[in-house]
C-alpha cells in the first residue's frame, strides 16, 4: 500500500510540474489515400526530439515551445513530412501521409526502430495485417495470432492450432481486444484458425509485459487488435478464394469524407462442397441423412467525422461455427448440433475537449456462446403415439461495458491518461435445456438446470503519466484501481505500474519494468488444447481471482534506424490460478457445483527474449530467440509437485523473412525450432490395493484396478523437438482497376513429422507370449501445399 | 449427448490424421527409476491388520514383473505407539494375529525391506456409520409396449438418512444394496441347421441379485453428495446429468457442512417385495481419494487429449495405499414404509 502511494503522490507531482509558457498544436495523422488513422504515428521536433506518438485513433497533442520551431510527422512505410512554423498560439494541424509505393518494399510493423527505442513500453510487438498475408501459414488461411505465435515469448500450444500462451500464461491470460471490445473465444475450426479476418483488420499490437495502467482485467498480454475504419475518399474492395474459405471486403465513403464503412465476411464451404456427394449417397442408399460444418465471419464498422472536434464509430463484429447433422426417416426427425460464436459491438465517441485533452467513450458488448443440442421428433403431434425430446447444452458468457478514456497533454514532458470503466458480465458456464413430450402425456416435461446465470460487476479506473525527466530518461507511472463484485462478495485490488528507458546511446536504451496485475476470470479446461467447450467462470466469494507480478528488464538498439534488436528478461509469478481437479470434466459442471470441481495452485515463468527485427524495405522479417521456464505448482495434483506447464519450451527460435522480388513477385519463409513440449506418461506400475483387499460388502472387484500405472508428475517427459519450414509465393498482376494476388506455398516444406501427440501402447507377442510397450507419436500437417487467389479494387 | 461431441471431435481428429501419420519411437528415452516398495493395506475392525508388500516396476523394461517382497519387517504402531510386528505369510502377504485396529484410533505401518528406503503410511479408522432412518415410498406405474399393451410395475424410491457425528468434519461412505436371490430365469437360444434339418436348443438358467444387475438401482446423480460410483464394470464418475444406475455409490458431507446425509435412490422390479441388505461403509479420507482418483483415471482414460489422472498414494518412501473402513449392514424389507435404526 504504501509502494502504491508512493506511485500515486509521483504521478500526481509530475502533472502539475513543468507548466511553462508554451503552445499546443494538435491534430490528427491519416493516410491519404483513405483517410484512415495511423496508430503511433510519429510527431516531433527534429532538433530537441521533443514530440508524440498518435494515439489509438490517430489524434496527437503536443506542447512546443512558442517561436519558430520545426515539425515531422513520419510513420513507417509512409513519407515523411516537415514543417516549420512560426507559433505563437495554440493550432490543430491534420497531416495526412502518403504511402510509399514507388519503393519495392514491404512493411512489416508501423513503428520504426527508432520510435521503440525511445518508447518506456517494453516487451510490445507490432504487426501491419495488409502484410501478415505476405507470410507462408497453413492451408494460406492468413492468421494473425498465428503470426504473433512465431514471436519471441509467445507459444503456439498444439501443432496448427490458434492459440498463444505469453511468457507461461495461460490462454485465459491474454486480454483480446477487437476496437476495444473484449473477444472471449478467438477460434474457428476447433482451434485450427482464428477469428480474426485480416483483410477486415488496420493494426495489430501485442504487449507481453510492462502493462500501462490502462490495461487490466488480464495477467499476461493484451492482443489490440483495431478494425479498418473505412475508405473515406474512394470505394475500394478486396476477394480472396482460399482452400477452406473465401472472404470479400467493401469500404468507401457514405459521405465523402465525412462518414464511411467497411464491411466484411468470410465464410468455408466445406458443407457446400460436400451437398452433392451426400445427396448421390442418398439417392443411392434411399437415405435422407446430412451432415455439415461452416463457419462465418463478419465484421463491419461505420464511422462519422460530426466536425473537427467530435467524431464517432459504430463497429460490431459476429462469428460462428456450426456443425450439423440431420436424419429423417419414416415419420421421425432427429437433428443434432454443435455450435460456439462470439458477437462484439461497439459505440465510440471521440471528442477533442480542449488542444490538450482527449476524451473517447465507448459502449461496448461481448458475447460468447457455446452449445449443443439434439432435438427428435417421432410421429404426428396430435397423436398419442407422438414424442419428442429437445436437449441442449449451452455455455455463455455476456459484457455490457461503457468506459471513458482521457488523453492529457499539460506540458511537452507529461502525456496523462486516465480513465474509469463499468463492465456488467453474465456468466452462464455449463445449462442443460431438457424438453420431453409425448403424445399421451397431458404436459411436457421442460427442466432448465445448472449454473443459469450468475451476474457480476467490475469497475475498473486508471491513471498513468509518461513523463520525460531529460532526454535520457523517461518514465510511465500509473496505478489501474479495480473492484468486483459478486454474489455478494467484493474483490478489490490496487495495481502499480512502472515502465521507464534510459538512453545509453542515442540509439540504444536500457528499459525496465514492473507489473501487478489481476484477473477476476478463469478459464477452466481438462484438455491438453484449446476448444470451445474450455469454459469461462468467475472468480467468486470461493474461488479468488487470479494475481500476477512481473518484472522484466532489457535493451533495445535501432541500428541505422533499418533494425532493431532487442534482448529483454523478466520474472514472473501467478497465484490463485485455477484447474480442474484431475479427471473432473465440464460435463459434471451440470450439477451446478463447479467450484467443487476445481482446484487452485500458483505458477511461475521466467526467461531471455532476444528479437531482431527490419520493419520494412525489400527484405523485412524478424528473428526472435527464447530460453525460458513455466512451472505450475497445485497442491491436489501431482501430489503438490511442481511441474512444467504445458508449453513450457526451452528453446525456441524463429526466422519470418518476406522479400519483394519485384513489383510483381514476393517470396516469403518461415523457419520455426523449438524444444518439445512436455507431456505426462506413465512410466512405472505396481499393484493396486484391489489386487489384494477388498472392501466390505458384496461385491467383489472386476481385476480393472489391479495393476496401477504411476507418473511421478504431471508432464514429466517431453516430446521430441519440433521444427518445420513454410514457404510462400505471391505473384501480383496490377490491371487498371483490379491488382490480382495467386499465392502458393507449403506448410512444412520438408515434412517433418512433428509431434502432435504421443501415448504408449501395449504389444502382445503371440510366439513369446511377451507383452511389450511402445510408444506412438502422431503427427499432422506434414507437407501441406496451399493455393489462394486474391483481387483488390 | 456426451458422445455427440465425442463423435464431432472424433471426425475432426480423423480428418487429422489424414493429413498426417503415425510413427513409433525407437529412440525414446526413459528415466531411470530406482524400484518402490508398494505397501497396501485395507484395514477394519471386523479383521486383523493384514497387508500386502510387493515392489513397482517400470513399464517399459520387457521381462520385468510386479514381485512380491518376503524378507521384510513391518511393524504396526497405534496412536505412535508401537503395537506389533505383522509376520509373513506368504505371497507377498504379512499380517498380525490378534490385532485388530480400534475405530477412532491412528495406525502407522512402516515396511522395511532391503535395498528399498523405508516406506510408511497412516491412517485414522473411521467411526461406526449411523443409520438413521430409511424411508420407501412405492410408486406404481404403468408401462406401455407395442400396440397398447400396458403392464403395471412398481419403483421403490428409498431414501437413507446417515447421521453426521461431526458436521465439520468430512465423513465418506459407500453404500450397495444386496440380496441373495431375486429371481430365476431362463435364457434360450434356437439354431436350425440346414444339413440335419433339426433345432439345437441352447439354454442357460440365469440368477439375478442386486449387485450383478446394476440398472434395478437407481441414484440421483445431481445429487451433490454423491461423487463417484461403481457400475459393476468400473468405477465411474457422473458424466451427465441423468440419473444414472449404480450398484456402489461413493458420497460424502464434503462442504456441505450438513448434519446428516440423506440419499435417495430408486429401486425397480424388486420382485415378491423380497428383503435386501444394505450395506453401508465409512471410508478414511485415504482410500476415498484412492477411489475418486481411481474413478477419474477411468473416465478420462477414453478422451482424446486428455489431462491424465494419478492415483492416489499416501506410502511415503513407496507407493500403494494404506486405507480403512468401518461397516454397517441393515436389512430392508420393502414392505415395511420406513425403518428406524
Amino acid at each position: 500500500m504504501k509502494h502504491t502511494l508512493l506511485v500515486f503522490v509521483f504521478v500526481c507531482l509530475n502533472i502539475l510540474s513543468a507548466l511553462a509558457q508554451t503552445v499546443t498544436i494538435n491534430g490528427s495523422i491519416t493516410d491519404a489515400r483513405t483517410g484512415e488513422a495511423l496508430i503511433s504515428a510519429n510527431i516531433y521536433e527534429p532538433v530537441s526530439f521533443i514530440g508524440t506518438a498518435t494515439n489509438l485513433y490517430g489524434f496527437y497533442s503536443l506542447k512546443l515551445p512558442s517561436g519558430k520551431q520545426k515539425l515531422t510527422a513520419s510513420y513507417t512505410g509512409y513519407q515523411s513530412i516537415n514543417l516549420e512554423l512560426s507559433l505563437n498560439r495554440d493550432t490543430t494541424i491534420h497531416f495526412r501521409l502518403e504511402p510509399i509505393i514507388e519503393l519495392q518494399e514491404i512493411t512489416v510493423s508501423g513503428r520504426s526502430p527508432q520510435q521503440s527505442i525511445e518508447s518506456t513500453q517494453m516487451g510490445v510487438l507490432q504487426l501491419s495485417p495488409a502484410n501478415v498475408e505476405k507470410i507462408p501459414v497453413l492451408l494460406g488461411e492468413s492468421d494473425i495470432i498465428k503470426t504473433m505465435q512465431m514471436m519471441p515469448g509467445v507459444q503456439g500450444g498444439t501443432e496448427g492450432m490458434s492459440g498463444f500462451y505469453v511468457r507461461g500464461g495461460g490462454p485465459d491470460q491474454n486480454l483480446i481486444l477487437l476496437d476495444g471490445v473484449p473477444v472471449y473465444n478467438v477460434s474457428h475450426l476447433f482451434g485450427f484458425m482464428s477469428v480474426f479476418n485480416t483483410d477486415a483488420l488496420r493494426n495489430v499490437s501485442l504487449t507481453k509485459g510492462g502493462f500501462p495502467a490502462r490495461y487490466g482485467g488480464r495477467l499476461s498480454s493484451v492482443l489490440d487488435i483495431r478494425m479498418k475504419e473505412g475508405n473515406d475518399k474512394e470505394f475500394k474492395g478486396s476477394a480472396s478464394i482460399g482452400l477452406l474459405s473465401s472472404q470479400a471486403t467493401i469500404e468507401g465513403p457514405i459521405v465523402k469524407e465525412r462518414t464511411s464503412f467497411m464491411v466484411s465476411g468470410r465464410r468455408s464451404y466445406f458443407d457446400l462442397l460436400t451437398y452433392p456427394l451426400q445427396a448421390y449417397y442418398n439417392k443411392v442408399e434411399d437415405d435422407d441423412y446430412w451432415i455439415g460444418y461452416y463457419l462465418q465471419d463478419f465484421n463491419a464498422k461505420v464511422n462519422h467525422r460530426i466536425n473537427d472536434r467530435h467524431r464517432l464509430y459504430l463497429s460490431m463484429y459476429t462469428g460462428k461455427d456450426k456443425f450439423y447433422a440431420k436424419d429423417n426417416w419414416g415419420n421421425s426427425t432427429d437433428k443434432a448440433g454443435l455450435q460456439w460464436g462470439n458477437l462484439t459491438g461497439a459505440l465510440r465517441w471521440n471528442y477533442i475537449m480542449t488542444n490538450n485533452l482527449f476524451l473517447n467513450v465507448t459502449a461496448t458488448l461481448s458475447d460468447f456462446t457455446f452449445k449443443f443440442f439434439e432435438d427428435y421428433n417421432s410421429g404426428d403431434a396430435n397423436s398419442r403415439h407422438y414424442y419428442s425430446f429437445y436437449e441442449k447444452y449451452y455455455s455463455r458468457i455476456r459484457d455490457y461495458a461503457v468506459r471513458a478514456d482521457f488523453d492529457y497533454t499539460p506540458n511537452h514532458k507529461n502525456n496523462v491518461k486516465f480513465g474509469i470503466s463499468q463492465t456488467f458480465h453474465q456468466f452462464s458456464p455449463g445449462v442443460t435445456v431438457s424438453r420431453d413430450r409425448s403424445g399421451n402425456s397431458s404436459a411436457p416435461i421442460d427442466t432448465t438446470y445448472g449454473n443459469i446465470n450468475i451476474p457480476a460487476r467490475q469497475l475498473q479506473a486508471y491513471l498513468e503519466n509518461e513523463f520525460t525527466l531529460n532526454r535520457r530518461i523517461m518514465v510511465n507511472a500509473g496505478l489501474h484501481v479495480s473492484r468486483f463484485d459478486i454474489q455478494n462478495k467484493a474483490w478489490h485490488s490496487v495495481e502499480p505500474r512502472l515502465s521507464a528507458r534510459y538512453l545509453i546511446l542515442p540509439h540504444m536504451a536500457f528499459k525496465t519494468s514492473y507489473a501487478y496485475t489481476t484477473q477476476y476470470l478463469h478459464l477452466i479446461t481438462n484438455t491438453t488444447m484449446g476448444l470451445p467447450t474450455d469454459l469461462w467462470v468467475p472468480a467468486t466469494p470461493k474461488t479468488r481471482p487470479q494475481e500476477a507480478w512481473q518484472v522484466a528488464a532489457g535493451f533495445s538498439y535501432a541500428l541505422n534506424n533499418a533494425y532493431e534488436i532487442s534482448l529483454e528478461g523478466y520474472y514472473k509469478e501467478m497465484k490463485h490460478l485455477v484447474e480442474y481437479a484431475e479427471g473432473a470434466s465440464f460435463y459434471e459442471l451440470n450439477r451446478g457445483d463447479w467450484e467443487d470441481l476445481i482446484t487452485s495452485g500458483s505458477g511461475e515463468s521466467y526467461g531471455v527474449e532476444l528479437l531482431v527485427q527490419k520493419p520494412s524495405g525489400r527484405l523485412s522479417g524478424w528473428a526472435g530467440y527464447t530460453l525460458s521456464w513455466a512451472n505450475r505448482t497445485f497442491p491436489e495434483i501431482s501430489f503438490g509437485r511442481t511441474f512444467p506447464y504445458n508449453y513450457d519450451a526451452r528453446h525456441d527460435f524463429t526466422v519470418v523473412a518476406t522479400y519483394k522480388l519485384s513489383n510483381r513477385t514476393d517470396f516469403g519463409a518461415n523457419w520455426t525450432y523449438r524444444t518439445g513440449y512436455p507431456f505426462t506418461l506413465a512410466d512405472e506400475q505396481y499393484a493396486g490395493l484391489e489386487s489384494s483387499f477388498s472392501e466390505p460388502g458384496p461385491l467383489r472387484p472386476n481385476g480393472n484396478n489391479d495393476i496401477i500405472e504411476h507418473y511421478d508428475t504431471r508432464n514429466n517427459y517431453r516430446m521430441p523437438n519440433y521444427h518445420r519450414l513454410d514457404v510462400g509465393f505471391n505473384m501480383h498482376k496490377q490491371r487498371q482497376k483490379t491488382f490480382r494476388t495467386w499465392s502458393f506455398g507449403v506448410y512444412n516444406v520438408y515434412a517433418n513429422s512433428n509431434p502432435f501427440m504421443l501415448y504408449n501402447r501395449t504389444r502382445y507377442d503371440e510366439q513369446t507370449n511377451e507383452v511389450s510397450r511402445e510408444i506412438k507419436q502422431v503427427s499432422v500437417f506434414n507437407f501441406i501445399p496451399y493455393i489462394k487467389w486474391g483481387i483488390k479494387f | 449427448m456426451k458422445n455427440m461431441i465425442k463423435y464431432t471431435i472424433g471426425i475432426l481428429i480423423t480428418t487429422l490424421l489424414l493429413t498426417g501419420c503415425e510413427k513409433t519411437l525407437t529412440d525414446f528415452e526413459f528415466q531411470k527409476k530406482p524400484l518402490k516398495l508398494v505397501m497396501n493395506s485395507l484395514l477394519n475392525p471386523d479383521s486383523i491388520v493384514k497387508v500386502h508388500l510387493t515392489s513397482s516396476m517400470p513399464i517399459y523394461e520387457k521381462g520385468s514383473q510386479i514381485r512380491a517382497i518376503e524378507n521384510a519387517q513391518i511393524q504396526i504402531f497405534e496412536n505412535d505407539n508401537y503395537l506389533a510386528d505383522a509376520l509373513y505369510i506368504g505371497n507377498g502377504y504379512y499380517a498380525a494375529v490378534g490385532i485388530y485396529p480400534k475405530h477412532g484410533h491412528t495406525y502407522r505401518l512402516e515396511a522395511k525391506a532391503e535395498g528399498f528406503p523405508t516406506a510408511w503410511g497412516s491412517t485414522v479408522i473411521p467411526l461406526q456409520p449411523t443409520i438413521n432412518e430409511v424411508k420407501v415410498d412405492i410408486q406404481e406405474i404403468n408401462i406401455e409396449g407395442f400396440e397398447g399393451y400396458v403392464w403395471t410395475s412398481k419403483i421403490y424410491n428409498y431414501t437413507l438418512n446417515i447421521k453426521v457425528t461431526d458436521a465439520q468434519q468430512d465423513q465418506f461412505h459407500s453404500l450397495a444394496l444386496y440380496k441373495h436371490y431375486i429371481r430365476r430365469y431362463t435364457d434360450c437360444t434356437y439354431t436350425f441347421h440346414e444339413t440335419t434339418q433339426e433345432w439345437e436348443v441352447d439354454c442357460t438358467d440365469y440368477i439375478d441379485t442386486i449387485p450383478s444387475m446394476s440398472n434395478y438401482i437407481n441414484f440421483k446423480s445431481y445429487d451433490r453428495k454423491i461423487k463417484f460410483h461403481y457400475n459393476g464394470y468400473d468405477l465411474r464418475l457422473f458424466n451427465s446429468t441423468d440419473d444414472i444406475t449404480s450398484i456402489r455409490a461413493y458420497f460424502s458431507n464434503e462442504k456441505l457442512n450438513i448434519d446428516e446425509i440423506v440419499i435417495p435412490f430408486n429401486l425397480y422390479y424388486i420382485e415378491y417385495d423380497s428383503p435386501f441388505d444394505i450395506h453401508l461403509n465409512t471410508i478414511d479420507l485415504n482410500y476415498y481419494k484412492y477411489q475418486y482418483s481411481l474413478a477419474r483415471h477411468n473416465e478420462v482414460d477414453e478422451g482424446f487429449l486428455s489431462q491424465k489422472v494419478s492415483i492416489y498414494s499416501n506410502i511415503e518412501n513407496g507407493l500403494g495405499l494404506l486405507g480403512s473402513v468401518t461397516s454397517t449392514v441393515l436389512s430392508i424389507n420393502p414392505n415395511e414404509s420406513s425403518t428406524d435404526n
